[in-house]
C-alpha cells in the first residue's frame, strides 16, 4: 500500500501546518481543524461549539460573505463538529488556492457578530435539531442514550445540545467568548493537499496565518468517567413501528491500542454480510432486519454501540438472548475469520486513497489524535492485532456490566410471547 | 519591505482549467461480449461492471427490476451467501448493483492485484445466481421492515406523493417502489426477469481504475470470453405523455416540521435546453449559496436546508423544490419560493451572480472527475443513455458561454411558478 507522503512546520503562533502534495487532478484541498468540541461547553450551555460552527460562515471581520468569494472561484466548503473537535474544510480548483487562505485566514482572526446573525442561525439549527433528531423515527434514541451511558463526563450531551433551550438562550457575549477561548492558531492544525507545493503553501501560510497573534486558551479539566459496575437500562415509547434496542459499551480512547481491538471487534461482529450478527441475527435467526455494531473513535474513554431493530414478532428477550450469544461466539472465531477482516481492512484503506478529501480529513484527525503520521501507521495497527488480544478485549468491553442499553418501543406495544 | 495585508481585498482569481474526459478504448471478447477500458486515477484499485438493457423503464410493476438485483447479488449456484461473502472480504473486493431508469448493472470494485482472485466470484453471480427461495424470503421479510420504517418518514411519503401527482399512478415516472409494491413480489417473477435482461447478448463490461490492460483484458478473456451469446437486446420502449396538473396536497402527520415538494414537469435529458437550466436551477436553488437557501435558511431561519432541482430523465423530466419545514413557517416558504421563481423569470441575473454560479459549476465538473468509481458511473451513464463522452462535456461550454439574457429567457420558457404541484406532509398551523 503506498505511503501517503507529508511535510509539516508549525508557525510562530502555533499554528501547525501539513502539507501532502498530489498532483493527479488540478484541485486542492484546505482543512482546518480546531481543538474543540461538545465536551469543553458547560452542561447548563450545550451546543455551543456546533451552533459556533454555522456561525463560522456568517462572515468575517474583513470579508463580509464567507461562502460567495469562495464558489466564485470555483470552490465548496462544509464543516463539522464531534465531541472532541470542530473541523472545517473546503476544496477549489489548485489555481485558485490563496483565496482559501485569504478566508479561512480572516475568519480565524475575528468573526464578524452580530446579534441579528446570531438569531436566525439559533433559528437554523433549531430547524436542525427537529429534522435530524427530533422529527425521525428513533432519531433520539443515541440522545437518550449518551445520558444514560455516562454519568459525568461531558461526552453525556451530544453535539447538537442537551436540549433545543440551550441553544436558544445562547447570547452573543457567550459565542464571543467562546470563539476567543478556543479558536486560535495555537489551538488548530492547517492541512493543505493536492496539486500544491510546500515552498508555495509557507509563503501563503506566512503571509495570511503569519500575522495572527497567539492566543490564551480556556483551561480546561473535563471530569473523567469512572468504570460503570452494573448493567443500566432505559425504557421509551415512541411512534415507531418496531421495538429498537441500543446498547452502549464503554471501551478505551482512541490514541490506545485497546480502541483499535474494539473497533475490529465490531468489524467481526458487523461489517458486511460474512460478519458474525449479520450471519446470526439477520439470517440464520431472523430476530432482526438489521443490526450494527461500530466504535466512536472518541479522544476520550469512548464507546461501542450496538443498535439492533426487533423483527416483528419477536420478543425483546429473544433478540437478546441471540445477541448474547454471538457476542461469545467472538471466542470460538479462528485466525482465517481475523485474517479475512484484515483482508478487506486494508482493502478499504486502499480505497479511500482515492479521495483527496477524505486522505486530508484523515491526515487532520490523526494530528488531532497526537500523531499525524497515524494515516500511514493505522493500517499497520490492524494488520497487528492478534486473535488472543481480540478475545481478551471482547470479554471484558462487552460484559453485561459495561453496557447500558435503551429500549426502544412504539407507543402501546405489547411483548411477544 | 512588507506592505500591510490588505484583507479586504480577495487574492487575483485565476482561469479555468478543465479535465477533458479521457479516451476510451473498445475490445471485443472471442465471442464477441465488448469490454470498455478507461484507465483512470492513481491508486492500485479496479473496478469492473457489468452492464444490461433493463431497468425501472422495462418492468411490469414497480420494484421487480431492483428487487431482481438485490437477490441476484446474494449467492451464485456454486457460492452461498456467507461462502460468497467470505471469499470477497477475504481478497478486499466488493460486490454491488444498480438498477436504474435503462441500465442493470452488477459492480466488482477491489485492489488491482486481488482481481484475479475474485473475478470468477464476479461472472458466477451474473451467470448463475442463486435465487433461492431462502434467501429471496429473507431479503423480503427484512427489507419490508426497513421499508416501514422508512415509510413514516414525511420527506419519503413527500417524495413519493410528488411524483405520483406529476406522472400519475400508472406511468413508470409516477410509480415508487414501498413496502406495498415489494408485498406483491414473488421470486418467480424475479427469476423471469433476470431471463429476459442479463444475457449475453445484451451485456457490456466496464473497467475502470488503475491496472494493467493486457492482464485485465487475459482474466476477462478466461470468464467471459467462451460464454455462449444467447438472449437479446430488448428493443427502446416510449412513454405515454403527461398533462401537467399542479395544486396542493396535503397528507397531515404529526410533526414539528413539514415535508415540501414543489415542482412540475419539465424536460428528457436529451434536450439541447437541459444544461442551460442546470444554470437556471442552480441560481435559483441548486447549491449552498442559492437564492432558496439564502431567503429561507439564511435570513429567515426556517429551515435547515431547501433545496431545488432541475432532473432530466430518459423520455421526461421534472423540476423539484424540496425542504423540510417548520410547521409554522409552510405557508410563508411557498409563497417565497413562487416569488424567486417569478423574480429570476422577469428580472433574470445579474452578470457577478452569474459568474459565481457559473464558477461554482466549473469547480464541481473538476471534483466530479477525481475517482476511478465515479468514471466508472460516469461511463456507464454514457452508454446506457446513449451520450456521448462529448455530449456530456457539453456542459461546460454552454455553462461556460451562457449569458444572462439567455439565462433570463430560459427561465421564463421553462418555470412555471403557477403551475406547482404542491405536496405538504406534516402538519402546517
Amino acid at each position: 500500500m503506498n505511503k501517503i507522503s507529508y511535510e509539516s512546520f508549525i508557525l510562530d503562533n502555533g499554528l501547525k501546518v501539513i502539507v501532502h502534495e498530489d498532483p493527479s487532478i488540478p484541485f486542492a484541498v484546505m482543512d482546518i481543524l480546531y481543538r474543540v468540541g461538545s465536551k469543553d461547553e458547560q452542561e447548563h450551555r450545550t451546543g455551543f461549539a456546533h451552533l459556533f460552527e454555522h456561525l463560522m460562515f456568517e462572515g468575517s471581520k474583513h470579508i463580509p460573505n464567507y461562502d460567495r468569494p469562495l464558489q466564485r472561484v470555483g470552490g465548496q466548503n462544509n464543516a463539522f463538529t464531534t465531541a472532541d473537535i470542530t473541523n472545517y474544510y473546503l476544496s477549489l480548483p489548485s489555481n485558485q488556492l490563496e483565496t482559501g487562505f485569504w478566508l479561512e485566514s480572516d475568519r480565524m482572526l475575528e468573526l464578524a457578530f452580530s446579534q441579528e446573525k446570531l438569531d436566525i442561525q439559533k433559528s437554523v439549527v433549531i430547524e436542525e435539531y427537529k429534522q435530524r433528531y427530533l422529527n425521525q423515527p428513533y432519531g433520539d434514541a443515541h440522545l437518550k442514550l449518551r445520558a444514560l451511558h455516562y454519568d459525568t463526563h461531558p461526552y453525556k450531551w451530544p453535539t447538537i445540545g442537551k436540549e433545543i433551550s440551550h441553544v436558544e438562550e445562547a447570547t452573543l457575549e457567550e459565542v464571543k467568548d467562546f470563539f476567543f477561548s478556543f479558536y486560535a492558531p495555537n489551538n488548530a492544525s492547517l492541512i493543505v493537499a493536492g496539486d500544491v507545493k510546500l515552498g508555495q503553501v509557507k509563503e501563503l501560510c506566512d503571509k495570511w496565518f503569519g500575522p495572527i497573534e497567539s492566543r490564551e486558551l480556556k483551561k480546561r479539566d473535563l471530569p473523567q468517567e469512572g468504570p460503570q459496575q452494573a448493567a443500566k437500562e432505559l425504557t421509551v415509547h415512541a411512534e415507531v413501528p418496531y421495538a429498537a434496542i441500543y446498547k452502549m459499551f464503554h471501551v478505551p480512547a482512541h490514541t490506545e491500542r485497546g480502541y483499535y481491538v474494539a473497533d475490529i471487534i465490531t468489524d467481526l461482529l458487523s461489517n458486511g454480510k460474512s460478519a458474525l450478527l449479520f450471519q446470526s441475527l439477520v439470517k440464520d435467526k431472523k430476530v432482526s432486519p438489521q443490526v450494527n455494531a461500530y466504535s466512536w473513535g472518541l479522544h476520550h474513554p469512548g464507546v461501542v454501540s450496538i443498535d439492533g431493530r426487533v423483527a416483528e414478532g419477536v420478543s425483546l428477550k429473544t433478540y437478546e438472548d441471540a445477541l448474547s450469544e454471538s457476542l461469545e461466539k467472538i471466542q470460538e472465531l479462528t485466525e482465517e475469520d481475523l485474517n479475512r477482516i484484515k483482508g478487506k481492512l486494508e482493502a478499504s484503506f486502499v480505497m479511500q486513497q482515492t479521495r483527496l478529501l477524505t486522505k486530508t480529513m484523515t491526515l487532520a484527525i490523526s494530528d488531532s489524535l497526537g500523531d499525524v503520521d497515524l494515516i500511514n501507521t493505522t493500517p499497520d495497527i490492524y494488520q497487528g492485532i492478534q486473535l488472543d488480544e481480540v478475545k481478551a478485549a471482547a470479554a471484558t468491553y462487552l460484559a453485561p456490566e459495561n453496557c447500558s442499553t435503551l429500549y426502544y418501543l412504539p407507543e402501546n406495544y405489547v411483548a411477544s410471547a | 519591505m512588507s506592505q500591510v495585508l490588505d484583507r479586504t481585498q480577495a487574492p487575483q482569481a485565476s482561469s479555468f482549467r478543465h479535465i477533458p474526459l479521457p479516451k476510451v478504448e473498445q475490445i471485443k471478447l472471442s465471442n464477441g461480449i465488448p469490454v470498455y477500458f478507461l484507465p483512470y486515477g492513481t491508486a492500485e484499485v479496479i473496478e469492473i461492471q457489468a452492464i444490461c438493457r433493463g431497468g425501472s423503464n422495462f418492468q411490469a410493476r414497480s420494484g421487480i427490476a431492483k428487487f431482481s438485483m438485490q437477490n441476484m447479488v446474494e449467492a451464485s449456484k456454486h457460492h452461498n451467501s456467507l461462502q460468497l461473502a467470505q471469499e470477497l472480504d477475504a481478497y478486499g473486493s466488493w460486490l454491488g448493483q444498480q438498477a436504474e431508469e435503462e441500465c442493470l448493472a452488477l459492480t466488482l470494485a477491489t485492489i488491482s492485484k486481488n482481481l484475479k482472485h475474485t473475478l470468477h466470484l464476479f461472472r458466477e453471480v451474473l451467470t448463475v445466481p442463486a435465487f433461492s427461495p431462502e434467501e429471496f424470503n429473507t431479503l423480503k421479510a427484512r427489507t419490508l421492515q426497513k421499508m416501514h420504517v422508512a415509510e413514516q418518514k414525511t420527506s419519503n411519503k413527500a417524495s413519493r406523493s410528488f411524483r405520483k401527482q406529476l406522472f400519475g399512478g400508472e406511468h413508470p415516472y409516477g410509480l415508487s417502489f414501498g413496502s406495498a409494491e415489494l408485498e406483491m413480489i414473488e421470486l418467480e417473477e424475479l427469476r423471469a426477469y433476470y431471463q429476459s435482461y442479463i444475457n449475453t447478448a445484451n451485456l457490456k463490461l466496464l473497467v475502470t481504475g488503475k491496472y494493467d490492460q493486457g492482464t485485465c483484458l487475459s482474466l476477462l478473456e478466461k470468464e467471459f470470453g467462451s460464454l455462449k451469446i444467447e438472449g437479446s437486446v430488448p428493443l427502446e420502449i416510449s412513454l405515454p405523455d403527461v398533462s401537467p396538473i399542479g395544486g396542493r396536497y396535503l397528507t397531515e402527520q404529526e410533526g414539528m416540521q413539514s415535508s415540501l415538494r414543489l415542482g412540475h414537469l419539465g424536460m428528457a435529458r436529451s434536450n439541447p435546453d437541459y444544461y442551460g437550466m442546470q444554470v437556471v436551477n442552480t441560481i435559483l436553488g441548486g447549491y449552498f449559496g442559492s437564492r432558496l437557501m439564502h431567503n429561507i435558511r439564511e435570513e429567515k431561519g426556517y429551515t435547515y436546508g431547501i433545496y431545488s432541482g432541475w432532473l432530466g430523465l430518459k423520455h421526461n423530466g421534472f423540476f423539484v423544490v424540496q425542504a423540510d419545514i417548520g410547521n409554522e413557517y409552510v405557508e410563508a416558504t411557498i409563497e417565497e419560493v413562487k416569488k424567486e421563481m417569478r423574480l429570476l423569470c422577469e428580472h433574470g441575473v445579474e452578470e457577478e451572480e452569474l459568474r459565481l454560479v457559473k464558477n461554482y459549476m466549473l469547480g464541481q465538473g473538476i471534483s466530479q472527475r477525481e475517482t476511478p468509481f465515479q468514471m466508472g458511473d460516469l461511463l456507464r451513464f454514457s452508454l446506457s443513455m446513449g451520450i456521448s463522452f462529448e455530449e456530456i462535456d457539453r456542459k461546460f461550454q454552454v455553462i461556460d458561454g451562457i449569458s444572462a439574457e439567455e439565462v433570463q429567457s430560459l427561465a421564463q420558457k421553462y418555470l412555471k411558478p403557477d403551475m406547482l404541484s404542491e405536496i405538504v406532509v406534516g402538519k402546517p398551523v
